[in-house]
């Protein structure tokens, strides 16, 4: 019990909580809600609303139609090829050759609209995944530094391992399988539209369907674990600072009951700064994710959208290829959440779980 | 409207063809040829009205104009290459009308390679 007191108070004493640390997560940018992390701990510190909501809706849907805006003119070129096909199929061919080299050339052209679509998309999810990770890796030791002076030592050094692996397994899960299936199945979906007879596009959203089931299941088992540890490591928390204060006041004769309330005020102090730096990069992490995905839903709606309104007289093949597009896009705002929800839970468990509670 | 000078040339055309075929059918052949291409060319204004709106369309979505032109080139060949398959079945000249079609279906193809070499590019360089 004393050397676990010593240790305490060494790590106590020794331990940096430099309030400028977290200028250099400031490297991840600003948040299109227009604010950096340092930005987003400063106003926390002094008390200011760094997002207020009157302010975010006006935004949301500013940039909900200008995306709408920039991929109504693909979908517009899509809508025009598709109904000049449709007239043109219309007129009884006996010249079959034609009939198929005049759809195939469309939709070509329409496939390449789509697939320049995609590209961009998907390169936005996969930097959207990478940074929120290496994000979470970044402010995991800024928050430590603040957790152990917060007689959090144990917790932070209990919890943040598994953490750092389950946030890692969980980006590289999406890098290495849920990207390359996505990719997989929009591939399947475009080859097999070209033929009437063969159709792939069942086989495509099973790939989808799988790649999404075992990225959520390694969430909900990663949130599992960590909600867990998180649960029985906050009274491990609790008994550090008792035994450090029980140390000191019993160990110091005079000044000992005096030093006993300084460690209690230290270590008061040190809470409030974890919890400004973790739910600042809550935060961070929630309006980073939330207007690529606010844009990639527009995307998804304009594209169901044009696929509804072109099955009423284009051709099955080219609603199936939207159909598959949206399907695909939705995916990949599956994986974004996903990974953002669990990088969230991983914080705010961190959080939860070195709070005092009922040691002061 | 269109459709009426269409229709008011048309019919003429057809009844002298029908006229034509009992004594002369080398003149009909030709009469029927020739009011075929006009009838055709009758057509172009409003097309290029709707080439002009796709036209803005394309030029907005930031697409090569080329492959919408390409593709509008394969509609547009193929209802030649059956309207002049059809002319010569129609004179009794079924290997000619044979030949016409595959010329169009190579022609069709040259005309496409490009779009499918400008996919091939474009899915190459969408993966990571």
């Amino acid at each position: 019990m004393k050397k676990a007191a010593v240790l305490f108070l060494i790590i106590l004493i020794t331990t940096p909580v430099r309030a400028d640390d977290y200028n250099k997560l400031d490297s991840f940018g600003i948040t299109e809600a227009g604010f950096t992390f340092s930005d987003a701990v400063n106003s926390m510190t002094d008390g200011h609303q760094i997002v207020k909501a009157n302010e975010m809706w006006p935004k949301i849907y500013e940039i909900a139609v200008s995306e709408i805006n920039t991929n109504l003119s693909a979908v517009s070129v899509i809508f025009a090829l598709s109904f000049l096909l449709a007239v043109f199929s219309t007129s009884r061919h006996r010249f079959k050759g034609g009939e198929n080299a005049a759809f195939l050339s469309v939709y070509m052209i329409i496939t390449g609209i789509i697939t320049s679509a995609f590209g961009e998309i998907s390169k936005l999810g996969i930097s959207l995944i990478q940074n929120t990770v290496l994000f979470l890796n970044s402010v995991i030791p800024i928050l430590g530094t603040a957790i152990a002076g917060s007689a959090g030592a144990g917790v932070f050094a209990s919890l943040s391992p598994q953490i750092l692996i389950f946030s890692s397994l969980c980006g590289n899960l999406i890098k290495s399988i849920g990207m390359p299936a996505v990719y997989f199945s929009f591939g399947l979906s475009l080859i097999g539209n070209l033929s009437p007879h063969y159709s792939t596009a069942s086989l495509a959203k099973v790939i989808r369907s799988t790649a999404l089931w075992i990225v959520s299941g390694a969430v909900t088992i990663f949130s599992a674990v960590v909600s867990v540890s998180g649960m029985s490591c906050s009274s491990l928390n609790a008994a550090a600072l008792k035994s450090a204060k029980f140390a000191v006041s019993g160990l110091v004769p005079v000044l000992g009951s005096l030093m006993t309330d300084s460690i209690e005020a230290v270590a008061g102090g040190a809470v409030v700064i974890k919890n400004i730096i973790g739910s600042a990069g809550i935060l961070f992490i929630f309006f980073s994710v939330l207007f690529p995905v606010i844009k990639i839903a527009s995307v998804i709606f304009i594209y169901k959208i044009s696929s509804a309104l072109i099955g009423t007289f284009g051709d099955k093949r080219i609603t199936s290829v939207l159909d598959n597009m949206a399907g695909v896009l939705s995916a990949i705002t599956g994986f974004i959440i996903a990974c953002s929800v669990s990088c969230i839970i991983s914080l705010s468990v961190l959080l939860g779980a070195s709070n005092l509670g009922g040691a002061l | 409207m269109d459709i009426f000078k269409i229709v008011v040339f048309a019919l003429p055309s057809c009844l002298l063809c029908i006229l034509l075929r009992q004594y002369r059918p080398d003149y009909s052949f030709a009469v029927s040829i020739v009011s075929g291409i006009i009838i055709l060319l009758y057509a172009l204004p409003a097309l290029s009205n709707v080439f002009k709106s796709i036209d803005s369309f394309v030029r907005k979505a930031n697409v090569n104009t080329v492959y919408i032109k390409t593709a509008v080139k394969i509609m547009g060949l193929s209802y030649i290459t059956q309207f002049s398959s059809e002319m010569c079945r129609d004179a009794g000249e079924n290997a000619l009308a044979s030949c016409i079609e595959v010329c169009g279906k190579i022609i069709m193809l040259a005309l496409s390679l490009p779009i499918a070499e400008a996919l091939f590019k474009l899915t190459e360089g969408i993966i990571p």
